[in-house]
């Protein structure tokens, strides 16, 4: 997925500006079809420079400033994680996984294979399910990350955020590990 | 399709057997702990969110609520204003818990009665109204509860906990900055890595967790077209050489309305 989330040029109506910056995120869920999206903006960009005659030093210049790797979670401890969570708070607690949307996150950073961590990162509901029953009955949408709209419900995400953080630590520190 | 209906057919006699719903024993402590200490916690940190590695304030005072946590050691400033909390309870693994602290620049308009008027200057120079907008308050919220639950607990683990207070999620640079500062050799190298997200499309009451894939990369990547300079015989040409492939970056092909567009700026 590629979003061209900013684009700014100029000062004035009858000024050429020196510059167009164009600012863009790219997502992706696995490491060649990321170098693939990466070099494929490159090459249209400098491309489409130079099928309009641009000289080879006005090409447009193409520059990754910040990269996160895909956060992927260790297979045998998030399902043993999933069911001591589910054993510890209640096996409707635990939802099955679907990813819907492309968001990001450095903590692969703390996991990455040079680390040879394994890594269990969960997601925790925040929204209370009125809000999300509304929103299909035709109400107010409920907000996405990032919305100046955004919320969430406090009581109930922290709570079990200790609770769900709680319940894995002391299954893979408790008695059975040790 | 039918393995899976077998398996349907297995955890429904299952659940018949077995309670619906577990109470851990320390639910009672979490919700009194909520009452009394963290949702007056929570409120403070939502109505002073900070932007990426300028988390000044937040990381104070998590270091503060940290140091409280019987046997706690804090180590401030850990890849600029991260934190880290070490809970060492005898021989055992360890474990890294991570909450993430920045706030965004966004303007908030909730309408919550604790909503931030906050303004910050960012690393980049510029003002920016600031936001709790991604529910990072909420993760640092609960690691403070975490600590003290499993602080109160220690007869039933051992090993060592890490607690760790990152800046810059958003800006993807925290984690990578905690751990070029030494936090995998200034602190005992984990054994395993846990983290949580608040989700605003999951209802409270329930958590999800990948057994692969749980988010996606990103790459912020910026593309700057130089521009020409008109040429004093040729000022409308020249500039339009220039502008061309911006407009065909964007809109990669040329509609009527985008050409006259381009005749307008000489």
């Amino acid at each position: 997925m590629i979003t061209v989330g900013a684009f700014h040029a100029g000062t004035k109506h009858n000024i050429i500006s020196e510059y167009a910056d164009l600012q863009v995120t790219v997502r992706s869920n696995n490491q060649a079809v990321r170098d693939q999206l990466i070099a494929s903006i490159e090459r249209v960009a400098k491309g489409i420079g130079a099928a309009h005659g641009l000289p080879a030093d006005k090409l447009p210049i193409v520059t990754v400033t910040e990269s996160t790797p895909v956060t992927v979670n260790d297979g045998a401890l998030a399902r043993h994680l999933n069911g001591a969570i589910a054993d510890a708070l209640g096996k409707d607690v635990v939802t099955p996984f679907r990813q819907t949307t492309m968001g990001g996150e450095d903590f692969a950073f703390f996991v990455d294979q040079k680390h040879g961590i394994p890594g269990y990162y969960f997601a925790v509901g925040g929204s209370n399910p009125e809000w999300i029953a509304a929103a299909k009955n035709g109400g107010k949408p409920v907000a996405g990350h990032h919305s100046p709209l955004f919320k969430i419900d406090p009581e109930p995400s922290v709570r079990l955020g200790i609770e769900a953080t709680t319940a894995a630590v002391l299954d893979l520190l408790g008695p059975r590990k040790n | 399709m039918m393995e899976r209906s077998i398996l349907g057919a297995l955890l429904a006699s299952v659940l018949v057997v077995t309670p619906a719903a577990a109470q851990p024993d320390y639910a009672d402590a979490i919700k009194a702990d909520y009452d009394k200490s963290l949702a007056s916690l929570w409120d403070h940190f939502y109505r002073n969110p900070e932007l990426s590695f300028r988390e000044f304030k937040t990381a104070a005072r998590m270091a503060q609520e940290l140091r409280a946590v019987p046997g706690m050691v804090v180590t401030e400033k850990v890849g600029g204003t991260g934190v880290v909390g070490m809970l060492k309870n005898g021989d055992g693994p360890v474990v890294l818990v991570r909450a993430d602290m920045d706030g965004l620049p966004v303007q908030e308009r909730s309408g919550l009665s604790n909503a931030s008027t906050v303004k910050q200057v960012g690393v980049d120079g510029l003002e920016m109204p600031v936001m709790h907008a991604c529910g990072h308050d909420v993760h640092i919220t609960s690691l403070v509860g975490t600590a003290r639950q499993l602080a109160r607990m220690k007869d039933r683990w051992k090993g060592t906990v890490l607690f760790i207070v990152q800046p810059a999620e958003e800006r993807v640079g925290g984690a990578k900055a905690m751990i070029a500062d030494g936090l995998y050799t200034r602190f005992p190298k984990p054994d395993y890595a846990l983290a949580f997200h608040v989700a605003a499309e999951l209802e409270t009451g329930k958590i999800s967790a990948s057994e692969g894939i749980q988010y996606s990369s990103a790459d912020s990547v910026d593309i700057r077209v130089p521009g020409i300079a008109p040429m004093a015989q040729h000022p409308i040409w020249a500039a339009i050489r220039s502008i061309l492939p911006r407009r065909s970056l964007s809109v990669f092909n040329r509609s009527s309305a985008v050409k006259r567009v381009h005749w307008t700026p000489a």
